[in-house]
């Protein structure tokens, strides 16, 4: 699909009527609501055995506070966390070596250099909104394509146009409902646990919200390719996860008979995602950059897959 | 509104080899036609002849396999060129359920490059021309198969295009709209092209200067409706009593008339055969006269469904039902 086809104006309007629509329709807010049930569960979840051990240490008399408790966290999370962050397979010793102090340095950074519970939060949310971003992706053009409804555009506008200002108002909503997400989710964790310095979880927030921006992006990406690819909306968001989930799966089950094997996470973001969390900020760069890559290359198969299918 | 244009001898559509293929269904087979401008031309077919396909190939919205589309001497695909000259009301193609249709249709105009406030004047007058400005602010869900088919041809009339496809225009329409469309139509002739396929062959046969006549996805009969129905001409009449079997024998012996169907008298129709010379003004004025002299009023007399003849004998009314008509 040639850009040389795309419209300023028109993608515009698409994209301002999607963006209703969505919302109108009730996919952008079933969108909304699962990511906010997602999000304020994980930290529930990550909130509530700090509260639990607070509650029985002031039960039993017992004079530790709640910077006790966030060490008993802390260390409950580190070998967790060290596993997400570390990397999977290194033969070289001295290699093994630099790894092995570079995964110390992130898992401090990310457990005492900042909100360590936050950082908790963050991590699952890493494995928990790719699965989320075909909610909002699935019915991009499926359902439309089903119903020939798109067939009233298609004489008015170029489907490049379509493509991509309704991909535009999928990632737009995506990423307002991340920003509330985790936002929502900050100021949960700094009412609950204010230890925490405002000015600390505010940083982390934002480091946070970029993070899962950048790792949702490609996500929304390939789900507007797959539902670009379907005619039924059902059918679209089952193979978006089973996509997702599938070569992060495949990646894991095919590494503990062979693990070089390891590297289909890189088919899609799974591989490379959590270093946007990376205390060294050039690896948070490239990073970001490897997800606006996969996000276009995902964008440019959609955009050709809806150009030359039949609508 | 649509303004007057000199009528043009150039083809406004112009199809040429097309072909499609569905999995193991051949829908279209080397296709060709050509749409001469300003004229109302016709697409008829049975059930899954490939009249939807055929339009759903000339609007873009399906790729052909092989072959060439020309509208207005453009290739559809190039759809800023056609932008505003070429609409459609496809078939079965759904309104969004939840969004108000006034929304939906200022939307499509302000892709045809309308500015917002002149496209929610002419949406609302269209709305009313077809009588649906109660429903501006409800979504699809709400109208009926006819008031969605009734939005559906109002969005194809917006504006002035130059080529109007309407896919099935009047099927599942009250009599009353069916005949809001049929003078819609009428309007347009010489204003714009307008390519119609229908089961309705008596409708087909009122609008229609031209016809071609697909069946399992070939053309099998393209022309004049003058012409193709000059092979088979008929008039219906009702008589003021049955006819005895020599009475109708005596009509049958008659110069020109090659039949009569007899079969729900006193509901007659009388088939006119027609070769060169053929005066067919006479030989009914031979039929009225030989009735009158047998003592029989005509009580009701109009020129039959030829083309309905026409089409049952080039198609062997197959009727065969395959997907996507």
């Amino acid at each position: 699909m040639s850009l040389a086809h795309v419209q300023a104006r028109h993608v515009r309007l698409v994209f301002g009527y999607s963006l209703r629509h969505a919302l109108r329709s009730g996919s952008g807010l079933v969108f909304l609501m699962l990511a906010f049930f997602t999000g304020l569960t994980v930290a529930q979840l990550i909130v509530s055995p700090f509260e639990s051990f607070v509650v029985r240490n002031q039960d039993a008399g017992l004079t530790a506070g709640p910077e006790a408790a966030e060490r008993m966290l802390v260390g409950m999370a580190r070998p967790l966390i060290e596993w997400a962050v570390s990397p999977r397979e290194i033969d070289d010793p001295e290699a093994q070596s630099i790894a092995r102090e570079q995964t110390d340095r992130w898992v401090t950074y990310l457990l005492e250099e900042r909100p360590a519970i936050f950082s908790a939060v963050l991590l699952v949310l890493m494995y928990t909104t790719p699965f989320l971003a075909p909610v909002a992706g699935f019915n991009q053009t499926s359902g439309d394509i089903g119903s020939r409804g798109l067939r009233y555009l298609l004489l008015r506008t170029e489907r490049a146009n379509i493509y991509y200002g309704r991909l535009l108002a999928t990632m737009a909503l995506t990423v307002v409902v991340q920003v509330l997400v985790v936002t929502t989710i900050a100021v949960y964790l700094g009412l609950r646990l204010p230890f925490y310095g405002g000015m600390d979880l505010f940083l982390w927030c934002l480091q946070g919200l970029l993070a899962v921006t950048f790792w949702s992006v490609p996500y929304v990406a390939l789900s507007a390719w797959i539902s670009a690819s379907q005619d039924s909306a059902l059918a679209s968001l089952v193979i978006c996860n089973a996509a997702i989930g599938g070569v992060l799966l495949g990646a894991w089950a095919a590494a503990a008979a062979w693990a070089p094997a390891y590297r289909l996470e890189y088919l899609l973001p799974w591989g490379v995602q959590h270093d946007l969390l990376s205390p060294d900020w050039s690896a948070v760069g490239l990073t970001a950059a490897a997800c606006l890559l996969y996000a276009l290359a995902f964008t440019w198969l959609g955009a050709r897959r809806f150009e030359s299918r039949d609508l | 509104m649509i303004s007057e244009a000199p009528i043009d001898v150039t083809s406004a559509l112009r199809v040429q080899g097309i072909s499609k293929t569905f999995g193991p269904v051949r829908a279209l087979d080397e296709v060709s036609f050509d749409v001469p401008t300003h004229s109302v031309f016709g697409l008829l077919g049975p059930n899954g002849a490939g009249k939807t396909t055929l339009f759903s190939i000339v609007a873009n919205f399906l790729k052909a396999d092989s072959g060439r589309v020309e509208v207005l001497g453009q290739d559809p695909a190039r759809v800023s060129e056609l932008r505003g000259r070429l609409t459609i009301l496809p078939q079965d193609a759904a309104f969004q359920r939840n969004t108000p249709i006034m929304e939906q249709l200022v939307f499509f105009r302000m892709l045809d490059g309308e500015t917002r406030d002149s496209a929610e004047t002419e949406v609302r007058r269209s709305l009313e021309r077809v009588g649906l400005e109660d429903y501006a602010k409800r979504g699809a869900r709400a109208l009926s198969h006819g008031m969605a088919k009734r939005l559906g041809i109002a969005q194809a009339f917006f504006g002035s295009p130059e080529v109007i496809l309407l896919d099935e225009p009047t099927a599942g329409l009250d009599p009353a709209s069916a005949r809001q469309i049929r003078d819609l139509v009428q309007e347009l002739r010489r204003k714009a092209t307008v390519v119609i396929s229908s089961h309705n062959l008596a409708e087909i046969q009122e609008l229609c200067d031209r016809v071609a006549i697909l069946d399992r996805g070939r053309v099998v009969a393209d022309g004049p409706v003058a012409e193709l129905t000059a092979a088979s001409r008929e008039l219906d009449l009702r008589l003021s009593r049955r006819l005895e079997a020599a009475e109708v024998d005596r009509v049958k012996e008659l110069p020109g008339v090659a039949f009569v169907k007899t079969d729900n008298a006193p509901d007659y129709a009388i088939g006119f055969a027609s070769s060169e010379g053929n005066d067919w003004d006479g030989a009914v004025a031979g039929v009225l006269r030989e009735l009158l002299d047998l003592g029989v009023v005509p009580r009701r007399l109009h020129e039959g469904q030829s083309l309905e003849r026409h089409f049952l004998a080039v198609t062997g009314s197959s009727g065969t039902e395959r997907p996507d008509g």
